[in-house]
């Protein structure tokens, strides 16, 4: 449902707000951090196919924490950055290791310390994607509160983030923070309007580009 | 000289805290965790400087950095945001603050940050 030249933009768009994130997520830990590269899809919640490795990268079993930005109105959508728990403690221990604060080693379980400060990371790391967007597209985005829950995906419930929309723009990719296994995995669904007005900018960009 | 820390996030309350009492010790510091809260103690407190968070639960930043312009042009203001668009600064840069930095709190920025306070201090 994209040509390849807006796929080609998309792509480059979400690489670079990511790496902007990344960057952020960079100087937060002071890690560097390893991208890998954005995949970019317009798909119907028909053509999800519950075998597909391709969508169960982020739906693998297990207990992720999940963070959740919701935006609007004009550009309507919602974010998601997840980690495995595991991961996400030992995200939580970094911060707040840099903080001076007392960790308590080999201890899997999620304080609310914790919680806060992946809360606060994720707010940091999506909105500096999310709010690309509403520069891209010169609107003014308007945010709730970034949600957090812990949940557990099993493999009959892989469809999750996209049961409440026909169609998503999925931009979902992953990053690694350097000399650890946190691997965070970000999503971004769009509903149709919002997915129209974004190839409405990127086809009078690309139309400009090529006269 | 006196800070008011308006943060949802404890976490960067802390590191706020820790901030300004490493480099400014005789500061007196507050903090609230939301805009409320900010509001109410603005009027209690009477800071000299207020660094505030945008978003957050009940009054969010901005409608607080505005019902305190209402009646307060002095105090100064700076912004500490993870929302990075520009129709943002646009907006709050209107209502009169010192300043707007961007999350998260780097050392470039946290140099800023003490300046900023340095500056309005010695201003006095």
């Amino acid at each position: 449902m994209l040509n390849d030249m807006q796929k080609d933009l998309l792509t480059e768009l979400v690489n670079v707000y990511v790496g902007q994130a990344a960057n952020m997520l960079s100087e937060i830990v002071d890690k560097r951090i390893v991208l890998n590269i954005p995949e970019v899809e317009l798909i119907s919640i028909s053509d999800v196919d519950p075998g597909d490795r391709r969508y169960n990268i982020f739906f693998s079993e297990g207990h992720l924490f999940r963070s959740s930005l919701q935006f609007g109105y004009e550009f309507q959508g919602k974010a998601f950055l997840m980690f495995p728990v595991e991961q996400a403690k030992v995200l939580a221990n970094i911060c707040l290791g840099e903080l001076g604060e007392t960790i308590i080693p080999d201890d899997p379980s999620l304080m609310d310390t914790d919680l806060d400060v992946l809360k606060e990371v994720s707010n940091v790391l999506l909105n500096a994607i999310i709010g690309e967007f509403g520069n891209f597209l010169e609107i003014k985005l308007e945010y709730v509160l970034p949600d957090i829950e812990l949940i557990y995906v099993t493999n009959s419930d892989q469809q999750i983030l996209l049961q409440n929309e026909v169609y998503v723009l999925v931009l979902h990719t992953s990053f690694l923070l350097a000399d650890t296994d946190v691997t965070g995995i970000i999503v971004i669904a769009l509903s149709m309007n919002s997915i129209s007005s974004l190839l409405a900018k990127m086809d009078a960009l690309l139309e400009a580009d090529h006269g | 000289m006196k800070v008011l820390i308006v943060e949802d996030s404890i976490f960067v309350q802390k590191l706020l805290r820790k901030l300004i009492v490493d480099h400014i010790p005789e500061c007196e510091i507050q903090i609230a965790s939301n805009g409320e809260q900010g509001y109410n103690l603005f009027q209690e407190f009477r800071p000299d400087f207020i660094t505030t968070d945008l978003l957050m639960p009940g009054l969010n930043g901005q409608e607080m950095l505005r019902m305190i312009r209402e009646t307060d042009n002095k105090v100064k203001i700076i912004i500490l945001s993870a929302d990075i668009q520009k129709t943002t600064r646009d907006e709050v840069e209107n209502l009169g603050i010192s300043g707007f930095l961007n999350k998260p709190l780097t050392a470039e920025k946290a140099t800023t940050l003490i300046q900023m306070i340095r500056t309005a201090y010695y201003a006095e």
